[in-house]
Parts: C-alpha cells; sequence; structure tokens
C-alpha cells in the first residue's frame, strides 16, 4: 500500500486529538508535549503495519502513539517512570535522528557490506519497535540489523518458537515442530 | 472488616440508598439511558472505571505501587517481566540471577524462553519466594481474567506472541459512539526496548493504555499470596 503524506498528517491529527483529550500521556505531556512527524511502522517484509507518532518535551522523546493505518489506536506508550519529570526519557534524536541512528548500525557493518535504508520495523512482534537497515555484501548476501536503545543485534530466521528471541535454535524447533506444528501465534 | 470500615461502608450504602429512594430516580428506565439522564440531580454515573495495582488492597490510602523494569538483553522480556512481577511483592532477584534461574543464559550469550517450557515461570516463581506465592498459568486469557486480579490489587505477566510484559492496571469505558465497541484498555509494563547489563535503570515503556481489542493474549501468569 502506497504510503502518503496525507496519510501521516492525518495520523498526526487523530495523535494530537488523543494527546489533549484522552486519559493517556501524565498532565506535563498533555501541556507541554510537541506531536513530532509520523513515522510508517513497515513489516520486515516491507508492508505498512503501523504509524509510530513520537511525542516530545524538550528535546527528549517523552512517548508515543502506535495508531493502524486506519487510526485505530493500537497503544499509548512513556519513557516517564514519573508522572511530572523526564528523568529516564531518552534525547529525542536517539529515536528520530536517522543519521544518528544510522551510526549505530554502521558500527556493526562489516568492511564488505552495504548498509541499505532505514526503516522502522519491529522484531518479532510490533510492540518490539527496532530500527532495521538491510546490508547487502559484494556478493549479494544480506542480514538485516536491528536497533533499538542501546541494542543493536542482527534478525534471525523467525522461527517463533520462543518468547523473547531464540533459544537454543535446534532443539526449540525439533520441541515445537512436535508440540505446535512449529509455530505458534 | 475492622470497625472503622464496616462503618464506614454502612454510612456510605444508606446514603447510596438515599439517593436511589428519591421518586426521580426510582423512574429511570435503565433500558434506555438518556442524555437526560445525567442531568438527573443526586446522579452520579461512573462512565469510566480505571484501576492500577496499589501498595494494599486499601485504594483510599495508598497511591499506585509498581515499577518498570527494562530487559537487559534483547531475548529477556520473560526475565525482566519475572522481576517485575517478584519486585511488587519486595522480592530482590537481579535479572541476570532470574535469567539463570529460567535457563535464559547469561548476559553475553542470553536466549529467549521456549514455548515448550512456559511452566518454568510458574516454578521459578514458586521457587524463589518459598512457595509464599501461588503462581498460575493461564492459556488465553480474556479481559475478566486481567480486571478480577487487577481488582484483586495483584499483576499479572502477559504473554503475547514472542514477547512478555506484565500488566498492573486497567481502564474500562462505559460508552462508546455508534457502532464501536467500548475502549478496553490494559496498562501495561513493557520491559521493551532493552537496554544492557550494565545500565539495568533503563530501559522499558509504560503503556497506558494498550487496546485490548487488537493485541493477542497468549498466556498470563497470576501470583497469589499464601496466607496462613
Amino acid at each position: 500500500m502506497p504510503i502518503s503524506s496525507n496519510d501521516s498528517a492525518a495520523v498526526c491529527r487523530r495523535a494530537r486529538e488523543l494527546l489533549t483529550g484522552g486519559d493517556f500521556a501524565s498532565p506535563l505531556v498533555r501541556t507541554a508535549g510537541q506531536v513530532g512527524e509520523a513515522v510508517p511502522v513497515l513489516h520486515p517484509d516491507g508492508g505498512l503495519h503501523s504509524w509510530f507518532v513520537p511525542i516530545t518535551v524538550d528535546g527528549r522523546i517523552a512517548g508515543f502513539f502506535q495508531l493502524l493505518p486506519d487510526q485505530t489506536l493500537l497503544r499509548y506508550s512513556t519513557f516517564q517512570r514519573h508522572d511530572d519529570s523526564l528523568d529516564g526519557c531518552p534525547p529525542a534524536a536517539s529515536w528520530l535522528d536517522r543519521e544518528a541512528i544510522l551510526g549505530r548500525i554502521h558500527e556493526k557493518k562489516r568492511p564488505d557490506e552495504t548498509v541499505g535504508p532505514l526503516f522502522l520495523s519491529y522484531d518479532r512482534t510490533p510492540d518490539r519497535l527496532a530500527w532495521a537497515a538491510v546490508l547487502t555484501t559484494a556478493r549479494g548476501a544480506t542480514r538485516t540489523l536491528y536497533t533499538s536503545g542501546r541494542a543493536v543485534w542482527e534478525a534471525t530466521d523467525r522461527t517463533d518458537d520462543s518468547f523473547g528471541g531464540p533459544g537454543v535454535p535446534e532443539v526449540n524447533r525439533r520441541l515445537s515442530a512436535a508440540l505446535f506444528g512449529g509455530k505458534m501465534s | 472488616m475492622p470497625t472503622a470500615d464496616k462503618r464506614k461502608k454502612t454510612t456510605e450504602f444508606k446514603k447510596r440508598l438515599e439517593v436511589w429512594a428519591s421518586p426521580v430516580l426510582r423512574e429511570i428506565n435503565t433500558n434506555l439511558i438518556t442524555e437526560a439522564t445525567f442531568k438527573l440531580p443526586g446522579i452520579l454515573l461512573p462512565l469510566v472505571e480505571t484501576r492500577e495495582v496499589r501498595y494494599s488492597a486499601r485504594t483510599a490510602d495508598h497511591a499506585p505501587c509498581y515499577e518498570l523494569r527494562g530487559q537487559q538483553t534483547g531475548v529477556w522480556c520473560v526475565a525482566a517481566s519475572t522481576e517485575m512481577l517478584l519486585n511488587f511483592y519486595r522480592y530482590h532477584y537481579d535479572q541476570p540471577r532470574l535469567a539463570q534461574e529460567l535457563g535464559l543464559g547469561t548476559c553475553d550469550h542470553p536466549n529467549g524462553l521456549p514455548y515448550s517450557q512456559v511452566n518454568k515461570v510458574v516454578t521459578v516463581i514458586e521457587k524463589l519466594t518459598s512457595n509464599t506465592l501461588d503462581a498460575t498459568l493461564i492459556a488465553n486469557p480474556g479481559w475478566t481474567t486481567f480486571r478480577d486480579e487487577i481488582r484483586a490489587n495483584r499483576p499479572l505477566i502477559s504473554f503475547i506472541p514472542g514477547h512478555s510484559r506484565t500488566v498492573a492496571g486497567y481502564t474500562s469505558h462505559r460508552l462508546a459512539l455508534p457502532g464501536e465497541l467500548p475502549f478496553k484498555g490494559l496498562l501495561v509494563y513493557d520491559p521493551w526496548p532493552p537496554t544492557d547489563c550494565e545500565h539495568p535503570e533503563d530501559g522499558g515503556v509504560i503503556t497506558r493504555w494498550e487496546n485490548f481489542a487488537t493485541q493477542t493474549y497468549q498466556y498470563a501468569y497470576s501470583a497469589v499470596l499464601k496466607h496462613v
């Protein structure tokens, strides 16, 4: 589905309504929060899953709305540990500055790899938001790197056989195949 | 029930009876609530029910009481969730120790919890609390599972496909626009995004609210404090 700037603007309007009119953000964020540009959250295969709308206060990201393409609210999440404080909220750049995020990916790049465009996606489940980029070698081999928070990690084959990430891969695969036909959802 | 509580509840009950005994309110047609109903004197219909876990069940006395823990590796959401639940009951095991108990490896070589080992969470919670907590695994939990546990002032661990978090509150709207369902949301303490073992104080988000209608709830774990 092509993504238009109209979609993005409509999502931002909806987020603004929810921020000021709903019982989601703390009073501090409700009054001082700035609704940032909506960022599409893409499935690992490239399709649009949802929209990420950041809410910033004084250069920090205080929280974000995640909305489906039809503007259905998935969630409002905050980095605030306390309603009246921004302590613990990361600098907005760490989530929104593509150059800074690409810098983290480049640190894990191998010498023969080129880094593709950065996109917001998720690892395993849409609750685990992460920026992603596909790295390609001269021979055409690819791998995807994710980054979220402090971490940068490589995508694994999506066997979906554990909570949190791969366990002992071969053992898990055999066990989950025996128990659940290889996949649970 | 303590005498003071009993007296307070009796007084409040009598007040409610007096309000509802008025001729105007007795004639309300409860099958059709109109705008005029909300304008009647003496009536206060709560349109939203919201609850969070607190220090004790005496909500008049204590503020919400629950803390977020970020997962210290990209795959330790189960360890972080278990840590949050145990912290609520004042058991302070660090995340690497919990990961070790759950079989999730080390900070340098971590792994996730295989689907085949979901019962391990029950075993670990009971072991690390010397069976003071009675943990139960609930498959396909519905809204009432979460609501009833929160009403009993007990947080839950919530597994969704591929991820684990904890739930410490809910909100439930009683009215909705025509054609829509009333909004139901959970207060989720989510250990994602991850931090690392050198920065255990970072990571995670508090989701207020997660739209219950848009999520797949695979398992929940309740933990009930045993009394003598």
